[in-house]
């Protein structure tokens, strides 16, 4: 029978592969941004040990900069990366991916996200596929160091090397 | 029949625990306090190494335990890590903040102070 952690990594797996397929399009960035929130928020949900106390958390919305963090790095210590992870910048980044879900604003501070249309503190009214401008997480993820580092941790550990309890819920 | 000679050395969930609380203090400099939980269950191998850890670089977002598969040798448990902020440890010492239940605080395995 299928658990809930397989189910969401494979899930997980096939929002990734939604994500590369708008990468090679010409579709507005928003697209394969929400692909992947979707991607990283379900890989997420398939290492959180939930007890019957803590079944809000399958559904919630704000996980990654909680969660993926403490991923990469046990994913790190299992392979020996040689060099100390930037793990404030690896924080940092998985903030902004949670802020792409619009259910996530830090208080309203931050309406942008790449689903629904969103209103400024001067009442102008934006859409996620001509944002005001580029979603700066995309320019991070591409072409930081530490970023490129957390988007092939992330793969592996959809794909390749998954670190997960199997059985878990 | 194994032997002796050939039986496999399991070492003992303290130690593990000890190794691997190592390690992330060494990875992350922003950890200041890690604590190992222990269950009801503590005996059963299968039962996860739980650890507290306190960072200040964590999202205050409550208790989310997050579960990794045993990486043997040198790890031969499933693991538990669930990270909190210094607030919310204080909480959680408080009674305030609930641990998943059965779970309580055996000892402190690093702390910066």
């Amino acid at each position: 029978m299928t658990t809930f952690a397989e189910a969401f990594a494979r899930q997980a797996a096939s929002d990734l592969e939604a994500f590369e397929y708008l990468s090679r399009s010409n579709l507005p960035a928003c697209h394969r941004l929400h692909y992947l929130q979707m991607w990283l928020e379900k890989l997420c949900k398939a290492y959180i040990w939930l007890t019957d106390d803590m079944e809000d958390l399958r559904w919630t919305h704000n996980v990654v900069a909680k969660v993926l963090p403490l991923m990469i790095r046990e994913h790190w210590r299992r392979i020996g990366f040689s060099q100390p992870p930037n793990l404030s910048e690896i924080r940092e980044i998985c903030r902004e991916i949670d802020l792409l879900h619009p259910q996530v604003d830090d208080g309203g501070r931050r309406p942008d996200n790449v689903e629904y249309p969103w209103k400024d503190g001067r009442g102008n009214v934006f859409f996620p596929a001509a944002p005001p401008r580029p979603f700066s997480v995309l320019q991070r993820l591409e072409k930081s160091p530490t970023g490129r580092k957390l988007r092939k941790a992330a793969i592996v550990l959809t794909r390749e090397r998954p670190i997960h309890v199997k059985g878990l819920h | 029949m194994l032997t002796h000679s050939k039986a496999v050395h399991m070492p003992n969930k303290e130690d593990v625990a000890k190794v691997l609380a190592n390690a992330h203090r060494v990875t992350d400099p922003e950890i200041t306090r890690i604590v190992r939980l222990v269950g009801e269950n503590e005996q059963d191998p299968n039962e996860p190494i739980k650890l507290l850890e306190v960072n200040a670089a964590t999202p205050p977002s409550g208790v989310v335990p997050i579960a990794f598969a045993p990486d043997p040798p040198d790890i031969p448990y499933p693991s538990i890590v669930i990270e909190v902020t210094p607030d919310e440890y204080a909480q959680i010492v408080d009674g305030k903040l609930m641990l998943p239940k059965g779970w309580t605080i055996e000892e402190v395995l690093y702390s910066s102070e």
